[in-house]
């Protein structure tokens, strides 16, 4: 069973491998021809601007609210957890919309200092690498702060006992040992990166994953997608080999007994709202901004009020897609997460691994992996005479199902898998010494066990898959659209007013579980943390299991 | 090598068919050899103990036997039927072999009559009401039918999880480390309980525990396991009384040890004489020493120094040092304490038990020394025996 399910889930992501295994020489120099280099040279940047973005924002603020006493810094340390929530395709085109030519910032900048004032180019990998900064920072935030509460508040107290200024204090003593959690942060934001093609799209910038969608949806060639999208697994390989190299020999930091803590060192004064201006200017810009801007559109003229019933049509759709993905990987994940309870099977474990390692793999490679897929077993079928619908290729919702339950089964999985973990091994052993059934056990004792957790995976697995947006604009069929689709056809047409109602829902609805994860976080500071929707938990495992398979 | 088993012992020996066989069990982790070479039976109504350091393995051969460890090699019989061995692997669920941990493990969505009556799933709801009462009664918790879990003291839980596993009539009992969860005082009454239970429905059963006490007052016989190997099979006073060698004999209690010589009919070492258990002659051997077989009186000319005094309450323990260097331990109940320093005279005690002798060891250094095997090192002088440790 696992292991059906783990070749269901490797399928569409061998034949990516496997088209960039036997490279065809046309589609090649035609690529090459074009866009590639640019495109290649594009996404290197990008990804590294971003990945050092988060590291000073997000790194930063955390280790300004773990070892800083400033006014409000109870609030922001949990407020900054907030642009979670925001997803880049909506931060995208606000910040667009404010900082464009015609937009409030550049208007009052040419006011202040005239016509001909320079200002940066707002269309430029530049601003799109500042959005994806601002929607990505709280991954390395989240880590970075537990792991300098929990495994560097003693370095730090030594190194200060030694001697060290604060700052030293830092360099020598905490920053080492928080390295494997910052780059299991950065791992993340880089893979997110890698995945984004919608934002980065109204910015005009070309990276390989803009490349993967403008090739499929606008010529349909099917090879050249397929290429690009190995040229993505590829870095996200590198992403993973960078996470493994920066990570050194050190685990993932051990959440330890949460005695000790950083005493806080007090900043009085002028240097106090300093610190609190700082982490408010991220939070506005990044969340409390884009906010207010869209319920000023939604509430403002009208225009919104006018796509009112379409948004009935594609909310239906979209949680649609959500509640039958939830289902489909919540089923998956119990099946996977107690296969492991009554078997020892190295096969059945190597698996379990297989089976997660969608989350580390960007979308757009698991989309055309997908594609890919359904073309060969139109072509099996048409082979053996069965005539399908002919739109099976260019894409269908059970594509769409099929390509979101392959990304989010970590997810899943993982969660289901933790909940499952506070359920003593003894139960089961009692309970199949009793002469149960694996079935009755699950059925009778591990699902009831577990209901929690469950329930919060399928929570988590659903809002994930009401914001999934490049799987679903790959996949759709013709006429099929959610509301991320609208939300982004919208924007891309710079019709922002339209577009705020339902980017609003978006945001509202995501909110949820990182509201679950600052209240966790509150409660209990030393539980680990599950990240947004336990992305932070997940995609660094996933990534190490993911590599075990590579090697 | 053949196992220092005992199987001549006369509890052993039995007409009934054994309830459980166990031969040549080995299961390796990695390079490790957690378990190696366990062989036992057990006898119907029998209990036996399987005892030994933390990681010697004992827990792993119960999970073997309860078929949630699948061995590398060896064969396991239950009840004449093989469970384990080079062609058979029969899962946990169909073994009828009934488990008890430490954790009692009940189910706590469950209440305690669901808990009882979960293993009865293929029994008519009527019987199973009767078996479920029976095995309640048993335990005497019929009142608690309806409670969950998590309103049983660990007593009563510790009863529940007994009554759940004799439910569906296990052809034997597996028990790991049953007691440990409970506290000291709760622990010995619980105990007899389960034994009571035990011998009152003739179910056999094997108890893993690391808590040398425990095994000799319940075990009909006691295994003593040192890193997956079998130690010492035998009767608690086989084990206690002629220990094998130095671990048996410092994991079963205090112990020190002394050189000795058989000539004829004593045995001569540095702490005087003693009669000979058999009159082997001119035989290098080690002799036992546990603190009560010492006494000292003090004396300035006496050649052996008091090293340590440990005030136990009831009595003190010395630490002495003899003129040969060798140290061995003393237990006095008398209320004066003599100081660390002073000169005494060491001999024997005027009791009558006849002493312990094991093969002379031939590592060099540990001649009279209380030093044992490594893993035995400390445990007879430790009050404060490791409970967290799982084997």
């Amino acid at each position: 069973m696992v292991v059906a399910i783990a070749v269901v889930v490797v399928l569409p992501l061998s034949f990516v491998v496997l088209s960039l295994l036997s490279p065809s020489f046309d589609v090649w120099s035609q690529l090459w021809r074009t866009r590639l280099p640019t495109m290649v040279l594009t996404t290197f940047g990008l990804v590294v601007m971003v990945a050092a973005g988060t590291l000073i924002v997000g790194g930063g603020l955390a280790w300004l609210v773990t070892a800083y006493k400033f006014p409000g810094r109870r609030l922001l340390s949990w407020l900054l957890v907030l642009p979670l929530a925001m997803p880049g395709y909506v931060l995208g085109f606000v910040f667009l919309s404010l900082a464009g030519y015609t937009g409030p910032l550049q208007r009052g900048w040419r006011g202040a200092l005239g016509t001909d004032a320079w200002f940066p180019e707002v269309r430029s990998v530049w601003a799109a690498a500042l959005v994806l900064t601002l929607v990505l920072y709280p991954y390395v935030y989240l880590l970075a702060r537990v792991a300098f509460r929990e495994t560097a508040a003693s370095a730090y107290d030594v190194a200060r006992s030694l001697g060290c200024t604060p700052w030293r204090a830092f360099c020598r003593g905490v920053f080492p040992l928080a390295r494997p959690a910052l780059a299991a942060g950065l791992a993340l934001v880089m893979m997110e990166t890698l995945t984004d093609f919608a934002t980065v799209q109204y910015f005009g910038v070309e990276t390989l994953s803009t490349g993967i969608y403008q090739v499929w949806r606008g010529m349909y060639d099917r090879d050249a997608a397929a290429e690009l999208a190995g040229l993505v697994l590829l870095f996200a390989l590198g992403v993973i080999v960078a996470e493994r190299s920066l990570r050194g020999r050190a685990r993932y930091a051990e959440p330890g007994s949460g005695g000790a803590r950083i005493e806080l060192q007090h900043l009085r004064g002028w240097r106090g709202w300093v610190a609190t201006a700082t982490a408010s200017t991220v939070l506005a810009a990044a969340f409390a901004a884009p906010v207010t801007q869209l319920a000023v559109w939604a509430a403002g003229d009208g225009r919104a009020a006018r796509s009112f019933e379409r948004i009935g049509t594609y909310l239906a759709n979209s949680v649609m897609l959500a509640v039958v993905t939830a289902v489909f990987v919540v089923g998956l994940g119990v099946v996977i997460a107690n296969a492991s309870r009554f078997s020892d099977n190295r096969v059945l474990r190597a698996a379990t691994r297989i089976s997660i390692a969608g989350y580390a793999v960007p979308a757009p490679v698991v989309a055309i992996g997908v594609l890919l897929l359904i073309a060969a077993l139109d072509a099996l079928l048409r082979s053996l005479g069965i005539r399908v619908s002919g739109l099976l290729v260019t894409g269908s919702v059970a594509a769409v199902l099929y390509g979101y339950t392959v990304r989010f089964l970590a997810l899943g999985v993982t969660s289901v898998e933790a909940s499952m973990a506070k359920v003593p091994d003894e139960i089961t052993q009692s309970a199949r010494s009793l002469g149960a059934s694996s079935t009755r056990i699950i059925t009778r004792l591990h699902v009831p066990l577990s209901r929690a957790g469950i329930a919060t995976a399928a929570m988590l697995v659903a809002i994930e898959a009401m914001k999934e947006l490049p799987i679903v604009l790959l996949l759709r069929p013709f006429g099929f659209d959610t509301l991320s689709v609208w939300v982004w056809q919208l924007a891309a047409e710079s019709l922002w007013e339209e577009a705020a109602l339902p980017a609003l829902i978006i945001v509202a609805v995501s909110v949820l579980p990182v509201a679950v994860l600052s209240g966790q976080l509150a409660r209990g500071e030393h539980e680990p943390v599950s990240g947004r929707s336990g992305a932070p938990d997940v995609a660094p495992a996933a990534a190490v299991r993911v590599e075990e398979l590579v090697s | 090598m053949t196992s220092p088993t005992d199987r001549g012992d006369p509890a052993v020996v039995t007409a009934e068919p054994s309830a459980l066989e166990v031969r040549d069990l080995g299961k390796r982790y990695g390079d490790t050899r957690a378990v190696d070479g366990i062989g036992f039976d057990l006898a119907a109504h029998e209990i036996l103990c399987l005892v030994g350091p933390s990681g010697c393995g004992k827990s792993t051969v119960l999970r073997m036997l309860a078929g949630l460890v699948t061995p590398d090699v060896g064969e396991v019989v239950l009840a004449g039927r093989t469970v384990d061995g080079p062609k058979a692997h029969v899962a946990p669920e169909r073994r009828g072999v009934g488990i008890v941990f430490q954790e009692h493990a009940l189910f706590p969505n469950l209440t305690v009559n669901a808990n009882v009556g979960f293993g009865l799933a293929g029994v008519g709801r009527a019987a199973r009401g009767a078996r479920v009462t029976e095995m309640l009664a048993l335990v005497a918790l019929e009142a608690y039918a309806d409670r969950y879990p998590h309103e049983l003291s660990g007593g009563e839980r510790q009863r529940v999880a007994l009554a759940r596993a004799l439910a569906p009539a296990p052809s034997v009992l597996l028990l790991d480390e049953p007691f440990a969860s409970l506290d000291q005082n709760l622990r010995v009454q619980v105990r007899d309980q389960v034994v009571s239970v035990l011998r009152d429905t003739g179910t056999p059963a094997v108890f893993v525990t690391h808590d040398q006490g425990e095994a000799l007052a319940l075990g009909d016989r006691i295994l003593v396991l040192r890193r997956g190997q079998v130690a010492q099979l035998g009767t608690p006073q086989t084990i206690f009384h002629s220990p094998v060698d130095r671990f048996v004999a410092a994991f079963m209690g205090e112990a020190d040890f002394l050189p000795a010589r058989v000539v004829g009919a004593v045995v001569a070492t540095e702490l005087g004489e003693r009669p000979s258990p058999d009159a082997a002659p001119n035989r290098s051997v080690e002799m036992v020493i546990r603190p009560d077989d010492v006494t000292f009186d003090e004396s300035p000319t006496g050649s052996a120094v008091v090293e340590g005094v440990e005030f136990q309450g009831s009595s003190t323990l010395y630490r002495l040092r003899l003129a040969s260097g060798a140290v061995v331990r003393s237990r006095r109940a008398h209320t004066e304490v003599a100081l660390v320093g002073t000169r005494v005279t060491a001999r024997f005690s005027n009791h009558h038990r006849p002493p312990v002798l094991i093969p002379a060891s031939d590592s060099p250094g540990v001649r009279g020394a209380a030093q044992g095997p490594p893993e035995a090192a400390g445990v007879g002088i430790s009050t404060d025996r490791s409970r967290n440790a799982p084997s």
